[in-house]
């Protein structure tokens, strides 16, 4: 088999960022209340199966707050109930500013925060008698505690996928190499292939048809996504594309397009 | 001990030429002063024999050694005209079952201890219990194709198979090709074979008819001087060796006029 690995990554997958938080509102950036500025003032980022949020130093306190707020209230329910993590750096919080802080997320946005993370001493101990775990900087992943309670985001493949063989993945799968004729790669969700797909590509195995399969050269026998299938066309294959090809869902039919 | 080289001649699909090459490598390497002796592990279908003309020796065979019916140099024939080389024939009455993975390698053990440098198997078409036996005690792998499109898939699914015996780093021999046909584009090229099995290459062998005929009589080509196929099995037998050849050139007419016109297209 081919080298291996598999990616725990710590930012979780398909990180809820703003804009996918805000698509999935249904509000766009512009009928925002609060000044451009203050609004990409705090950062939010998934991050261990939950948010961070991000406080820069070089904004003050209140207006940190009310660009929160607001961009919270924008997407309530894509961040309702999850576990967070505040990123505060070098500030110094009053511990009556933090208990509001906290009191506010709890009762509006039913946000429990798990950590902060401040490079103040007095912060972190404040933040610890309220046994929230508490971090002088952002901690780097374990990748092993990880591996054994979370699902992997991808696969990762490195060496070229033969004949006769098959490489499945819950999640994505990214392959480094090729993919020849009479092997079938299989995914819950992405294919990508670093190399020349000749050989059946499934993505979407669970019937995800926003699933895509993208390869550096796409001349596959057949590409599945969720229940749909595709062919190669009859006769030869058409001359190699001179850039990548992506393979997606398009009203109803598997379409391939440039990637 | 074991400084030895020990190949497996694969293929996957039948007929493209395991054998043949088989039988010229090992020749080849004999000519070469090494000592050789060559596997036939195609129990039940032996043909090994037939190529290098010993049939009419063959008395003791791979399973009677197993099954202890003889000792191991009782089998062994020599080849009548390299001294170096012995042939360890296949049985042709039982079938690929007779023989397992464990008593390969003691074969093969038992072939080194007696000083054979470089042995060969001659690995059966197929990817069940004869390929494993044929693999198991090997520690190069050679794959022999064609330049056609069933074959490339069988030998792909052979490197795939090897890997997961551990066997890493084959080496490709492309047989039977046609340079006429591969310029007009109705075969594949060495290089279309290659982006696909992406394994280094270790010769091409161009078809020839020199080899049907020297088959049937029993004299590998390499034997015939003067021969195409010959002179690139001779080729293929000095860089199993480690020596750095340079591929011949295919082409009629040669590399200059070719260079020529390649310049007189440019023009």
């Amino acid at each position: 088999m081919p080298d291996e690995t598999r990616l725990e990554s710590p930012v979780a997958e398909l990180a809820p960022t703003l804009e996918a938080a805000e698509a999935e509102s249904g509000h766009s950036p512009e009928r925002l209340a609060v000044p451009l500025d203050l609004r990409n003032a705090v950062r939010f980022k998934g991050w261990r199966g939950g948010l961070l949020v991000t406080f820069p130093a070089d904004v003050e306190w209140e207006g940190s707050l009310d660009g929160l707020f607001e961009r919270m209230a924008q997407a309530r329910d894509f961040w309702e109930g999850a576990p967070c993590t505040l990123d505060l750096g070098a500030r110094q919080l009053a511990p009556e500013a933090m208990t509001a802080l906290l009191e506010r997320l709890a009762s509006d946005f039913d946000l429990s925060v798990v950590g902060v993370i401040s490079s103040d001493e007095p912060t972190r101990q404040a933040a610890m008698r309220r046994g929230i775990e508490a971090h002088a900087e952002v901690p780097v992943p374990s990748t092993k505690g990880m591996a054994a309670e979370e699902v992997p985001v991808a696969r990762y493949l490195k060496g070229t996928v033969r004949s006769g063989m098959v490489v499945e993945a819950p999640g994505h799968l990214v392959i480094l190499g090729d993919v020849n004729a009479g092997a079938e790669v299989r995914a819950g969700g992405d294919i990508v292939v670093f190399g020349t797909l000749r050989g059946v590509a499934h993505a979407g195995t669970t019937g995800d048809l926003a699933a895509r399969i993208q390869a550096l050269n796409l001349r596959p026998t057949q590409l599945r996504i969720g229940d749909l299938i595709a062919r190669a066309p009859d006769g030869g294959q058409p001359p190699l594309s001179k850039f990548p090809e992506k393979a997606v869902v398009e009203e109803g039919e598997i379409h391939v397009v440039p990637a | 001990m074991s400084n030895g080289r020990v190949i497996v001649i694969t293929s996957g699909k039948g007929g493209v030429g395991k054998t043949t090459t088989t039988a010229n490598l090992g020749m080849a390497l004999a000519a070469m002063g090494e000592k050789v002796a060559l596997i036939d592990a195609d129990i039940g279908l032996r043909n090994l024999d037939l190529i290098l003309g010993l049939e009419n020796r063959i008395v003791y065979d791979i399973v009677d050694v197993v099954e202890g019916r003889c000792k191991l140099r009782q089998a062994l024939i020599k080849d009548k005209r390299m001294p170096n080389l012995v042939l360890l024939p296949a049985a042709q009455t039982r079938d690929k079952s007779a023989v397992n993975p464990d008593q390969m390698r003691q074969l093969i053990a038992d072939l080194q201890e007696d000083g054979y440098v470089y042995i060969l198997i001659d690995c059966p078409a197929g990817i069940e219990q004869g390929f494993r036996n044929a693999t198991a005690g090997a520690t190069e792998a050679i794959i022999v194709t064609n330049p056609e499109v069933s074959a490339v898939r069988d030998a792909d699914r052979i490197v795939g198979l090897l890997e997961a015996a551990d066997l890493r780093n084959p080496r490709l021999v492309v047989n039977r090709l046609r340079p006429h046909l591969v310029k007009n584009e109705t075969m594949m090229s060495v290089e279309d074979v290659q982006e696909i099995l992406s394994i280094p290459l270790l010769g091409i062998v161009p078809d020839d008819e020199a080899i049907i005929n020297s088959s049937n009589r029993g004299e590998p080509v390499i034997l015939q001087e003067g021969t195409r196929a010959g002179q690139a099995y001779r080729n293929v037998a000095r860089r199993i060796k480690g020596e750095d050849v340079p591929l011949m050139d295919l082409e009629e007419g040669g590399f200059f006029s070719r260079l020529r016109r390649l310049f007189a297209g440019a023009r």
